[in-house]
């Protein structure tokens, strides 16, 4: 049973490369536009993987993984945000939120999975 | 960790590369097949490999020698000879007894001088020394101690320490020692938290950069220190992986001592880039775990039973779409079962090679000669029963060269070929597999076993059986134990084993023999212990099943027959004896004047099983009783039916002996 | 050692708690023919048939009907040279206590009204004696097969 991945980001080209590179590597990716769409997604079934952007509108990234570490069934799921080298400095304001790790924009797809994999078996 | 999932493989790759040698060994012994020295040149290659990788030392300086000494052979530089041959298999032996045991030889001494006298047969051979290839890359191997303690709250975001320790240690090979001092008691401990930090041996030819990357995510948490101790491989060297493998979690790891090492390796792991040569083989097939396939099993017998109670329901529903589906459902999971009870089935070649080896061995050993003849080894038994098989046939071809067939001289002299015949035949027999083991040796005499039933109360002098039934008698306990040191005690030790064993599969053994010419014995084992098709019918409103292989018909009886004294009934003009199952008939009865009577078929005779009603008839999964009922053999098993209730299946043969033991069943005319 | 603590009609038992896999809720097991009435029948658990014993048959007590607070205890059996599971049918579960080895005394020579090899060693907690079963003695094989094999040798 392959194993499905959230995939959240408001930009259409950032969503299309993560799932195509997801997809190949044999997993199953649903997509989010955004953090209210994410949520609705997450109260429906329990993702093994959450792959978020942080700067979108209606909600942003840092506020839904907040919001999804608050529910019972995603305690020790990993959520992985999207970064560019010049915000790496987020990474501690996002683990606080409680965020697992990151994946630096731009990504080789090679690199991508290989992120995935120290997460999610 | 890790580690182990692959040593486990290996052992299992290396029973099949035994099995290679062992063929081309045995094809070597009749005649010389440059085809058959390549291949124990390739396999005793790979099996170095994956012994020096998965920490078998022993496995590999032995591996080592026979892979220089047919690498010569295989060069013209060398022959080989019967001695030659003889020594390889030998080391097979050893090699299995190696990975049975962990790599420890049971004796050290042993081990060493067999290694001597290989090392001699391949006597001026230079020592292979590894690849160019893979020099290359040993060398850039450093060692590395890294202590990893993470952060108490890591969890809680996610990350999966183990994830972690995986992607370590599959950067090289690593031996990790998992510290679990923090861990408060069981009453204090926060599920959430982890109190586990490890310290790892890595040897790997990544540089420090990506050791380091691997804890990315939690160094700003965690306690990561990597230490370099040496610029090479010490995990190559035996010391040290003897070290290492004997410390436990709470030892220390000094990095001084580790790196003492440094420097004595003569020996270099060879790299695992070396490529395996099974690459043709590997082609149509895949290897799978058993456990896999018996998970697999265990979800279609689910899928099946729920099958069954939907197609329950939707015929109670009467609708015509629901009806089709229904259609669909029923023979597609009829498919399933099928496909996966294929799965699940495995020939009977698997056996077969250990039983030359066997034969070679025994007959060599008492200087027979004997031929080994196999047909039919492509007939298929579910894997399980394959396992409960060895044993019994194991001994019966035991038997055979021991007891059966005569030393050449003699055969000679009795106007018989010098070169006795072992014939072993499998065929399929309607629901059942049959194997023949025949031999041309001299048979039972009956005569003395007359004598011998006799004399252990087995039977009265002068009593009239069959030439079968006296035969028959040599598989019960009580014969064997009669024993004493003529002809005769060889053969029977083991009859009763043989007898039981196959019984552990619901299976039977059939002896024909003929004083003089040669012994068959018969084994039939069913196909399939776990999917039943059964007929449900209740009994005092008991559930039961009754298979559908044992039943002939359907008739039914009148409260006044049945009350009848002699308990037997008249069906198309045969009298069949017949038994209330598991119930006693009222003496007064109301309105249900008949009762169904379903009638089995068992050693050729009929008898008939009342019951109160017939309910259906539907595919159940066998579910065992558990051990505790063990003893209940009349029942096969249970089985969940469609509406969860529990009913029993019915071992129609275990039931017939028991009933008629304890005079449920009357049937004085046959003697059991 | 930690045990599991039950009351048996109003006794107090204890088995180790590492062979207690799992309580379950009373149930109706399936009864099975020709077997002896400490046998209640098979349940189904996940799947997975198990026999069920009536514990107060089993240790020849009365047999009032069972409280709602019965329960079935799913034990862990080692017994020759196998492991089996099986459900003990008991009146109430009590607490899971750690009894060191030193407090475990000698069974009592009066006071037990059951076969004293079923019986380990004996606990006092306050006013109460906890008995501690053997259940791979319990549990061994010989007993379930009593009634078939009488029957077999009394005709055959």
């Amino acid at each position: 049973m392959p194993k499905k991945i959230l995939v959240v980001d408001d930009s259409d080209s950032i969503r299309d490369v993560v799932s195509y590179t997801l997809r190949q590597a044999g997993y199953e990716v649903v997509t989010a536009v955004d953090g209210v769409d994410a949520l609705e997604k997450v109260k429906e079934e329990r993702f093994p993987l959450v792959v978020t952007d942080l700067y979108m509108p209606q909600m942003n990234g840092l506020e839904l993984i907040r919001e999804i570490r608050k529910r019972e069934e995603y305690k020790g799921v990993p959520i992985l945000f999207l970064t560019t080298e010049s915000q790496l400095d987020k990474k501690k304001e996002a683990k606080t939120a409680g965020a697992t790790g990151w994946i630096v924009k731009p990504f080789q797809p090679d690199k991508l999975i290989k992120v995935v994999k120290k997460v999610l078996r | 960790m890790d580690n182990s999932r692959f040593r486990e493989t290996f052992i299992e790759e290396a029973s099949e590369y035994l099995e290679d040698i062992e063929t081309s060994l045995l094809k070597l012994e009749k005649f010389y097949s440059k085809e058959a020295v390549d291949d124990i040149f390739r396999a005793m290659h790979s099996l170095k490999g994956g012994a020096s990788m998965f920490g078998f030392p022993h496995i590999n300086r032995l591996t080592h020698e026979l892979e220089s000494l047919y690498e010569q052979i295989r060069e013209g530089e060398r022959s080989l000879d019967e001695e030659g041959v003889s020594l390889t298999f030998r080391s097979v032996d050893f090699i299995k007894q190696l990975l049975k045991n962990d790599d420890k030889p049971t004796s050290i001494d042993d081990y060493e001088t067999y290694l001597k006298k290989l090392k001699n047969i391949g006597n001026a051979a230079p020592e292979i020394q590894p690849s160019a290839g893979s020099s290359k890359t040993s060398s850039a191997i450093s060692t590395y101690i890294i202590h990893f303690k993470p952060g108490k709250e890591i969890l809680k975001n996610g990350i999966n320490p183990v994830y972690l320790m995986d992607e370590l240690i599959n950067l090289g090979e690593g031996y990790p020692f998992a510290r679990i001092r923090d861990i408060p008691s069981f009453h204090k401990m926060d599920p959430q938290l982890c109190y586990i930090f490890w310290d790892v041996v890595l040897a790997t030819e990544v540089p420090e950069e990506e050791i380091r990357e691997v804890f990315l995510f939690i160094e700003d948490d965690s306690d990561i220190i990597i230490e370099k101790i040496a610029p090479e491989d010490l995990l190559a060297l035996e010391e040290v992986r003897k070290l290492l493998s004997t410390m436990d979690s709470s030892q220390e790891i000094s990095a001084e001592r580790l790196a003492s090492y440094a420097g004595r390796g003569k020996e270099q792991k060879q790299a695992a880039t070396e490529e395996k040569p099974r690459d043709t083989e590997t082609l149509h097939t895949i290897r799978v775990a058993s456990s896999k396939i018996d998970e697999l099993i265990n979800v279609v017998g689910e899928v099946v039973t729920f099958e069954s109670r939907l197609s329950m329901f939707a015929s109670q529903l009467r609708n015509s779409e629901l009806d089709e589906l229904r259609e669909g459902m029923e023979k597609i999971t009829a498919r399933l079962r099928e496909v996966t009870f294929d799965i699940s089935l495995v020939p009977l070649s698997t056996m077969m090679l250990r039983f030359q080896r066997l034969v070679r061995d025994l007959s060599q050993e008492q200087g027979k000669q004997v031929f080994f003849d196999v047909k039919g080894a492509e007939t298929q038994l579910d894997k399980t029963i394959i396992e409960h098989l060895y044993e019994p046939v194991l001994h019966i071809i035991r038997n055979s060269i021991s007891h059966g067939i005569e030393d050449s001289k003699t055969r000679k002299s009795l106007g018989k070929p010098e070169v006795g015949t072992i014939a072993l035949k499998a065929y399929y027999s309607g629901p059942e597999v049959h194997i023949d083991i025949s031999d041309d040796g001299r048979g039972f005499d009956l005569k003395r076993i007359k004598d011998k039933a006799v004399e252990a109360g087995l039977a009265h002098a002068g009593e009239q059986r069959s030439d079968q039934d006296w035969l028959r008698l040599t598989m019960t306990p009580g014969f064997t134990t009669a024993q004493k040191t003529d002809g005769i005690s060889g053969r029977g030790v083991g009859m009763d084993v043989i007898k039981r064993k196959l019984e552990e599969v619901k299976g039977d053994v059939s002896i024909f023999s003929e004083s003089g010419k040669g012994t068959k014995m018969t084994l039939a084992i069913p196909l399939t212990l776990s999917i039943v098709e059964g007929l449900t019918v209740k009994s005092d409103n008991r559930l039961l099943v009754i298979p559908v292989s044992n039943i002939q018909e359907i008739v039914s009886i009148s409260h006044k027959e049945l009350m009848r004294h002699n308990h037997v009934m008249v069906v198309n003009g045969y009298s069949i004896p017949f038994a209330p199952l598991f119930f006693q008939p009222a003496k007064k009865k109301g309105v249900t004047d008949v009762y169904p009577v379903v009638i089995v078929q068992h050693q050729d005779k009929k008898y008939g099983l009342v019951v109160h009603s017939v309910e259906g008839h539907q595919q159940v999964v066998l579910k065992p009783l558990g051990n505790y009922l063990r003893q209940m053999d009349v029942f096969s098993g249970g089985c969940l039916l469609g509406d969860g209730t529990i009913g029993f299946v019915l071992d129609v043969k275990k039931y017939i002996t028991y009933a008629s033991k304890v005079g449920t069943i009357k049937n004085q005319n046959h003697a059991e | 050692m930690t045990y599991f603590v039950f009351h048996i009609l109003e006794e107090l038992f204890a088995i180790e708690i590492d062979r207690v896999i799992n309580v379950l809720e009373m149930s109706d097991p399936t009864p099975v023919p020709e077997t002896p009435d400490y046998l209640e029948g098979i349940i189904n658990v996940r799947g997975e048939l198990l026999p069920v014993v009536n514990a107060r048959a089993k240790f020849g007590m009365p047999q009032p009907p069972f409280s709602k607070d019965a329960c079935i205890l799913l034990l862990e059996i080692h017994a020759r040279q196998e492991q089996f599971r099986l459900g003990l049918m008991v009146d109430r579960a009590d607490d899971v206590i750690g009894i060191p080895d030193e407090k475990l005394e000698q069974i009592p020579d009066m006071g037990l009204n059951m076969n004293p090899d079923y019986v380990k060693a004996a606990f006092n907690r306050e006013q109460d004696i906890i008995f501690v079963l053997d259940i791979d003695e319990i549990f061994s094989h010989k007993q379930v097969t009593e009634i078939k094999e009488l029957k077999e040798q009394q005709k055959g």
